[in-house]
């Protein structure tokens, strides 16, 4: 009798096959035959084993239909951080571009440019400082010569509230408000997709 | 001119009906869709009960299978939807178990209580209600001792009746390594059963 322990196990593994047999070389030895017909035993046994009752009914509820389908306007909110999107995370980003932008815009006064009732004279304004003021006497540059040096022309007062290099207040306050608009939304966009993803991955 | 479009209706009956549900459920019909669950949560849930040897991940898997099969109505393609489930179902079960961790528990601790699903037929002799008991409660100890794909291979195989390129496709592997799984799968399940195989003899 051939020894058993130099046979290879999966030819009796392939002989529980459907149909299968043991080869010539197998079949003499005991130990592969009983293997076999074991192996054969528990494929049969597994498909006729009990199993423990579903725990609970599978159907869905309204409210998880109407999440998984979306209609309408939720379903453009539902593709956020769904598989398909591919808007999300460079929208983000744009729009975090642009508040921080925006953000550090409103912060430096200079950057801007003035008010609506700030010098006539365009840009470059600022670095005149201070106009002259109505009342003062033009300077004579001739001195004695008696030649007279019209007077300066008038340059209106700036609005009262700060100096006319500086922007108006209420353009930095909404271009701030506006950044920070746009850092909220992307804030959300991410935490939205953020949670979706841990979602998928769970 | 001839008429070269396809109007192949399913002989099946089965699959006639189950075809007019899954149109009626993408026409929004909630109800049409939740008669598929009451028709094939029993069956899902055995299948994914083995692959997936804990009652309540088992239920969540199916559960999502579920939730990702109606997500998804528009991408059936036509044919056999028990087929489809089943594919959407194996894939959550093989999830579940990347991501489950492994803790030795007892498998099905509610045994012996009388969550079991009874045997088939009329069967009342409680001499053999117990032997089919006990052999099941061995044989889903030894499951879960084996590694995931063998027994995702085996249950597929012998539980399912899926041959070897249907569980190499839905599984994502070559022919030999499903031949290979199943093999060393039965081999490793009955080194397990080595002093329970008389309860499967004879």
């Amino acid at each position: 009798m051939a020894d058993h322990r130099g046979h290879d196990p999966l030819l009796a593994a392939a002989a529980a096959e459907r149909g299968g047999s043991l080869p010539t070389t197998l079949a003499a030895c005991g130990d592969c035959r009983s293997l076999a017909t074991d192996l054969r035993a528990l494929a049969l046994a597994l498909p006729a084993s009990a199993i423990p009752a579903r725990p609970r009914d599978l159907r869905l509820t309204v409210a998880a239909a109407a999440r998984l389908r979306p209609r309408g306007w939720r379903r453009v909110v539902a593709l956020v951080g769904s598989a398909r999107d591919g808007v999300t995370r460079p929208l983000a980003v744009g729009l975090t571009t642009l508040g921080i932008v925006g953000l550090l815009m409103s912060a430096i006064p200079t950057v801007l440019p003035p008010g609506r009732d700030a010098a006539a004279g365009g840009p470059g304004i600022e670095a005149l400082g201070d106009p002259p003021r109505s009342g003062d006497r033009p300077v004579d540059l001739m001195g004695d010569q008696g030649v007279v040096v019209p007077p300066a022309p008038t340059v209106a007062e700036p609005p009262s509230g700060g100096s006319r290099s500086e922007a108006a207040p209420a353009d930095r306050s909404a271009l701030r408000l506006l950044s920070m608009a746009f850092l909220g939304l992307a804030g959300a966009l991410v935490v939205r997709r953020r949670v979706r993803l841990a979602g998928r991955l769970r | 001119m001839e008429d070269l479009r396809s109007t192949t209706v399913p002989d099946d009956p089965v699959q006639r009906r189950d075809l007019i549900l899954i149109e009626r459920a993408r026409a929004g019909d909630l109800d049409a869709f939740n008669d598929l669950v009451v028709l094939y949560q029993d069956a899902l849930f055995a299948l994914v009960v083995r692959m997936v040897p804990d009652r309540d991940q088992a239920s969540d898997c199916v559960q999502e299978a579920f939730f990702s099969a109606y997500r998804n109505l528009d991408k059936f393609r036509g044919g056999s939807v028990r087929s489809w489930l089943n594919r959407i179902c194996v894939n959550a079960a093989m999830d579940t178990q990347r991501a489950r961790k492994r803790r030795p528990v007892q498998p099905y601790p509610e045994l012996d209580d009388e969550s079991w699903q009874p045997p088939a037929g009329e069967d009342v002799d409680p001499i053999r209600i117990a032997l089919h008991g006990e052999r099941s409660r061995v044989l889903a100890g030894a499951l879960q001792a084996i590694t995931d794909d063998q027994r995702t291979a085996i249950v597929l195989y012998d539980v399912e009746g899926y041959d070897y390129a249907e569980i190499a496709d839905m599984t994502g592997v070559s022919l030999g390594t499903v031949k290979s799984r199943i093999h060393r799968g039965r081999l490793a399940l009955r080194a397990q059963l080595e002093d329970r195989m008389d309860l499967f003899r004879g």
